[in-house]
């Protein structure tokens, strides 16, 4: 009876809601199982025959599908050319095997609460423009990226301004599970690339090229010359790939060339090519091209390694960057790295189920303590409820938001369920010593209230400035310490008390 | 009211005294100063002291062991040289890994970052000042209250410097903590006394310690619980900061803050 009647008063039935709401928005499905469709290229046959973002994949040929393995052995099963059938959620499709899948998957989660990338592996790298900038640049210097990456072929990331206390603007870019090195090198550069002959430029990155061929027919290492061994333990490959450019480009390299003398079955000058302003590769130019409207141009570059293998590798990692750079064309401003965390995806997947775990113990050591202190379960096990309620409450909100739940935003919920403890002692005493003093409800719980307001009050603005110092790192701390008091204090504090008085009646 | 102060001026001694040796009042770790810090997952064991002759150069090296067996779970290495490439096939090989974390942060923004740090804090104490203030509406009850706060940092800056800890990004965060919670006390102490008027001065301030005991043992007692089962980095930092904060917080709150109502309460008499 006394249990139907502390659930039916209004304070413990918003917690109740508000814990609901919270399953709902982190839907947990411990089984779940399967890939999930991730990214996909847009001229792809799959994504022609109808497959779309957010489409699960149950089957491939009448194989079932559950992890990355069952996919990429079933679909390497078929050669270029075939027919795919593929069962997905939305229904079956069936498209044509090219070289390349022309989708990426990930797998399905066990619930909608995101991982930060501390939390899940992948690299994270802080760019600072080398000027001062206004919000639009920075803009731009984002979809600049943003582009650059997805030509490169990552589609899961993300790029965000921050802004710190000074007003100094940092970009930050996290990408889960790529490797330091090719992140690294493509966010870095400014990207500026420029053909030249006799120092005219004849064209440039970005808008001059009208199409970068990355098929095998017109890039990659030539099978003749490609590769020769310079000295012991020491390879060089070259790459090259064509490029087709503007007809203003076209134009502007038959009058160059004209006018240039011919020396040995070339011309006289070279073409060079410039990355940020640095020579890459220079050129002949055979004679039969003098005066041609060319629009198309064969573009190299080479690379080193210890045997003929690795030079290959980095030669072909090099082609793609070049490639990369070449499409999506230049920064409006340079910028430079003030910091790179590399995380390793088998120490993050670790931390966050064990913070978890340590949080809950940490709530049943605080259980512990006050039934020693108070001797009497009817305060310790609604202390203990409340505290997991808050920790329930504040991930459905995380989920619910798609907030990035890192390690900072972890330490957050262990700061909110803390001072949610002390206030519940605050309110406990109040009740506990206003009961044997003959004082109206109303009368102990505004003076419990008093105190915990005012320290509510004094958390959030010692948490705010937490949240625009050192480019964000600390944001998630502020962001999850200010949700999970909000939360206390206004739904789960309450009811807490409310719960109390009718226990201890 | 003698030990509060006592271990306030021994506290600032420390502070100065790393300040005229090395120029700062604390050590910083990669987080704040700039360089690399390097976390390798391993079972291998080695000592800390091993692995920096094996690796060599300007490092240092922190064990990360299993509570439950003891066991190694891993090291983090923080290196301050700047060939940053050879260091990293150097570990490889010792640890036999191809995975690892790596943090990588350049001294001009980690430069930035501890101003900020600096600034954040100040404003927050400002902020903080003026809520207790505005709540309290008297001067010396409000002041004693922000000076229990700042005297707990100090002292907790001081014994995390005496255990040879360095202080980073996650130790910045459980110091904004600990002033949130310190002030908590302080705040049951002060509206206990300021607030009731029917009980005798020392009557409000047993049953302010009681709460505030209590509230102080639970803290305790989950943070040693966190320190214990969590491996990461920052947990731990995180919740033994905390730890030494709220020890230290027991004889600010209790005895100094305490010490100054009861001084401030009976001058009013």
């Amino acid at each position: 009876m006394k249990l139907l009647k502390i659930l039916s008063t209004g304070r413990v039935m918003l917690l109740l809601s508000f814990i609901l709401m919270s399953f709902i928005a982190i839907s947990p499905d411990p089984w779940a199982s399967g890939l999930e469709i991730k990214g996909i290229d847009d001229n792809s046959s799959a994504k022609l025959n109808g497959l779309s973002i957010g489409d699960i994949i149950k089957s491939v040929g009448g194989e079932k599908i559950e992890t990355f393995d069952d996919l990429f052995i079933e679909l390497d099963s078929y050669s270029i050319g075939e027919i795919v059938n593929l069962e997905t959620d939305s229904g079956s499709i069936a498209f044509v095997k090219e070289s390349d899948n022309g989708f990426t998957v990930k797998e399905l989660g066990t619930s909608n609460l995101k991982k930060g990338l501390d939390l899940v592996g992948g690299v994270r790298v802080v760019l600072r423009p080398t000027a001062d900038l206004a919000e639009s640049d920075i803009i731009d210097i984002i979809d600049l990226l943003e582009k650059r990456l997805n030509v490169f072929g990552v589609s899961d990331m993300s790029i965000r301004n921050s802004k710190d206390l000074e007003g100094t603007n940092y970009i930050i870019i996290e990408i889960a599970g790529a490797s330091r090195e090719e992140i690294v090198n493509l966010v870095s550069k400014q990207g500026k690339f420029e053909a030249k002959i006799a120092d005219e430029i004849v064209f440039r990155g970005g808008t001059d090229i009208k199409s970068v061929c990355r098929s095998g027919e017109c890039s990659g290492i030539p099978y003749q010359n490609g590769c020769y061994q310079i000295e012991e333990n020491q390879w060089q490959c070259r790459h090259q790939f064509s490029v087709g450019v503007s007809t203003e480009s076209a134009q502007k390299h038959s009058d160059i060339t004209s006018e240039l003398g011919i020396v040995g079955g070339y011309l006289s000058e070279k073409l060079d090519l410039y990355l940020d302003d640095e020579l890459v590769s220079s050129l002949s130019i055979s004679e039969n091209l003098q005066g041609i409207i060319a629009t198309t141009f064969s573009i190299s570059g080479s690379a080193n390694g210890l045997t003929e293998e690795d030079a290959i590798v980095n030669a072909l990692a090099d082609m793609k960057e070049m490639q990369t750079l070449l499409i999506s064309g230049s920064l409006p401003y340079s910028v430079e790295i003030e910091r790179v965390d590399v995380i390793s995806a088998s120490l993050g997947e670790k931390f966050f189920g064990e913070a978890l775990l340590s949080i809950v113990l940490a709530i049943f050591a605080v259980g512990g303590v006050i039934f020693l202190r108070y001797r009497n379960l009817g305060i310790a096990l609604p202390m203990i409820f409340t505290g997991l309620s808050e920790v329930v409450i504040i991930l459905g909100f995380a989920a619910l938001i798609r907030w990035n739940l890192d390690l900072a935003a972890i330490a957050g919920i262990i700061a909110a369920v803390g001072t949610g403890v002390d206030d519940q002692i605050v309110i406990t005493d109040e009740v506990m010593r206003g009961k044997s003093a003959d004082e109206s409800w109303v009368e102990r719980m505004k003076r419990a209230f008093f105190i915990i307001f005012a320290a509510y009050f004094t958390m959030i603005v010692a948490m705010l400035p937490l949240w625009f110092i050192g480019a964000g790192v600390l944001k998630g701390f502020a962001l999850t310490t200010i949700v999970g008091v909000t939360i206390g204090v206004f739904i789960t504090r309450p009811a807490f008390a409310k719960i109390i008085e009718q226990l201890n009646e | 009211m003698i030990l509060p102060v006592l271990i306030l001026v021994v506290s600032l001694g420390i502070l100065g005294n790393n300040y005229s040796t090395f120029g700062d009042f604390i050590e910083k770790d990669v987080s704040l100063k700039g360089g690399y810090s390097v976390t390798v997952e391993t079972e291998k064991e080695f000592s800390p002291s091993e692995v920096e002759d094996m690796l060599g150069g300007d490092i240092s090296v922190k064990k990360l062991r299993s509570i439950a067996t003891g066991n190694a779970l891993g090291y983090t290495i923080e290196y301050g040289g700047n060939n940053i490439d050879s260091f990293l096939n150097e570990v490889e090989a010792l640890f036999e890994v191809s995975e690892y974390s790596i943090e990588e942060i350049s001294p001009a923004i980690s430069q930035r970052f501890w101003e900020g740090t600096l600034k954040a804090i100040s404003v927050a104490i400002i902020a903080m000042s003026l809520v207790v203030f505005l709540y309290f509406r008297k001067v010396v009850p409000a002041l004693a209250i922000v000076l229990s706060g700042i005297s707990n940092i100090i002292g907790t800056l001081a014994a995390i410097s005496l255990m040879g800890i360095s202080l980073s990004a996650s130790g910045i965060a459980a110091i904004l903590m600990l002033l949130g919670y310190s002030i908590d006390s302080n705040i049951v102490l002060t509206a206990r006394v300021m607030k009731n008027k029917r009980d005798s001065l020392e009557d409000r301030i047993t049953s302010a310690v009681k709460t505030g005991l209590t509230m102080s043992i639970t803290s305790i007692a989950a943070l040693t619980v966190l320190y214990l089962t969590s491996t990461a980095e920052i947990l731990k930092i995180i919740s033994l900061t905390l730890i030494i904060g709220l020890l230290l917080d027991v004889l600010n709150t209790w005895i100094q803050n305490a010490g100054i109502l009861r001084l401030y309460l009976g001058d009013k008499k």
